[in-house]
């Protein structure tokens, strides 16, 4: 079950690698990407509970942090304890409910950016901060928006229902 | 419940962990070479990169092939209208060259239409009365004689083209002098023919025919046309030579009437039909009708006593 659950993890991460790399600019509105890593960590988090997700944000972070080529440990902290919280919540709410996923990729979205901004921008205050924010806001709303439609459209098209049964630690 | 509490004592373990070895990779991280992850990441995208970029190409390539087509469609106008250009250019050019030289008055005129069934008889041409035209006048070419005029209203004329039946010219063959009517015959094989000409005179196929000096109505040595083909009459007793006219009788757009009879001379032939006739026959052509003009500026010119 772990093995299939890994297998998973490394197609939905190298998944979401391929779109951001390729088609980033094909998914840009307006200047506002999603966050395609934060989405596949909330929907892994929802789908493994606490520890996955603790594990595969880390791992998340960590190659976040190799390409930025600096700071490296900071965004692996964020996608852990955001992958923790994720985790933690999944397993009290229904995690199939579109608006609870919604919520979560929103914050969760919100919650590594800020901290990718306090953390990684250069400090001059909060006018980096400020300048960002409006961005950084786009971004989760689109990320929050783009994660439900995507899992919706898969359940209709017939895929199973992968955070019904897909748990790593069952 | 041991077992359930184990599992949340886990996942804080695990939490603290990963936190734990993130400070401890910000703090001491910094000599970590990472950058086998953006390579390894390249790589893993180069297929997927290498498709896209192939589609790009490809949808790149089809807007550019339809920007060709309306390009090559666009420069296929452009080309069309600038060789109606270059051809009209040509032809105006031949008219001016060959009015320039002239020792005759000619008026230029258009032509209008080509009447007449299976072949042309006739041109109906601008300007008639109002411009001085009158029954008889002769009509040439750059290339040489068409016909002459056989009717006059105000603004228009009709012109009788050298294939009316009807019309005759008195003609002589260069450079042997041999002389005859050309005209038309409808009979057998339709064509000009110079008709009359004694066995004894020797005529060959490429000779120019031109006007002679016993008409009253053409200036003489005005190009009639080439002879095409040797022949005698149904007697045996004259030769009837078949005869190409020199000028495209059916294809012409503007011509000359010649108003100044009084002044009829030799004709001078300018250098643009010699070219023509050229074109149309065989440089011997050409060269004959240069031995015209020779043979014309010769004559006209006084005789020096030395």
């Amino acid at each position: 079950m772990i093995k299939n659950a890994l297998g998973l993890f490394v197609v939905w991460l190298v998944a979401a690698l391929v779109v951001r790399g390729i088609f980033s600019d094909l998914l840009a509105v307006a200047g506002v990407r999603p966050d395609l890593l934060t989405l596949v960590l909330v929907y892994w988090a929802l789908a493994a509970g606490p520890v996955g997700g603790t594990l595969g944000g880390f791992l998340m972070g960590l190659i976040a942090d190799a390409e930025l080529s600096r700071g490296l440990g900071v965004q692996a902290g964020l996608f852990a304890i955001a992958g923790f919280g994720i985790g933690q919540a999944g397993r009290h709410l229904i995690r199939e409910h579109l608006v609870l996923q919604l919520a979560l990729l929103f914050v969760g979205t919100l919650f590594i950016g800020l901290g990718r901004l306090i953390a990684l921008v250069p400090h001059d205050g909060f006018k980096s901060l400020l300048f960002s924010l409006p961005l950084l806001l786009g971004s989760a709303l689109y990320t929050a928006l783009l994660g439900p439609a995507l899992y919706w459209l898969l359940r209709q098209i017939g895929l199973p229902d992968l955070l019904r049964n897909v748990h790593a630690e069952e | 419940m041991s077992s359930a509490r184990g599992g949340e004592r886990r996942e804080w373990v695990v939490l603290v962990g990963c936190l734990v070895t993130s400070i401890l990779l910000f703090a001491f991280g910094g000599k970590v070479d990472v950058g086998w992850v953006p390579r390894a990441e390249v790589a893993l995208l180069w297929p997927a990169e290498e498709t896209r970029r192939f589609l790009e190409d490809l949808a790149g390539l089809r807007g550019e092939n339809e920007q060709l087509r309306r390009e090559i469609a666009h420069l296929e106008q452009e080309r069309a209208l600038l060789l109606r250009a270059g051809a009209e250019n040509e032809r105006l050019r031949r008219t001016l060259d060959f009015a320039a030289p002239r020792a005759a008055t000619v008026r230029p005129a258009r032509v209008l239409g080509v009447f007449g069934e299976p072949w042309a008889l006739s041109y109906q041409i601008s300007g008639g009365n109002d411009r001085g035209f009158k029954v008889g006048q002769a009509v040439v070419a750059p290339e040489g004689l068409i016909g002459r005029i056989s009717a006059v209203g105000g603004d228009e004329s009709s012109v009788a083209l050298l294939s009316d039946p009807a019309l005759a010219v008195a003609c002589e063959v260069i450079p042997s002098g041999a002389r005859g009517t050309v005209r038309f015959r409808a009979e057998e094989r339709p064509a000009l023919y110079l008709f009359h000409v004694p066995l004894t005179d020797t005529v060959r196929v490429g000779d120019i025919v031109v006007t002679s000096g016993a008409s009253t109505l053409f200036p003489a040595g005005l190009p009639v046309g080439f002879v095409a083909r040797l022949g005698r009459d149904p007697d045996g007793l004259l030769q009837e030579i078949e005869v190409r006219p020199a000028a495209p009788l059916t294809r012409l757009r503007e011509v000359f009437v010649v108003v100044d009879t009084e002044r009829l001379g030799s004709w001078q032939l300018p250098p643009s039909a010699e070219v023509h006739a050229g074109s149309a026959a065989d440089s011997a052509h050409a060269d004959t009708a240069r031995a015209v003009v020779r043979a014309s500026a010769a004559a006209a010119a006084p005789p020096s006593h030395p």
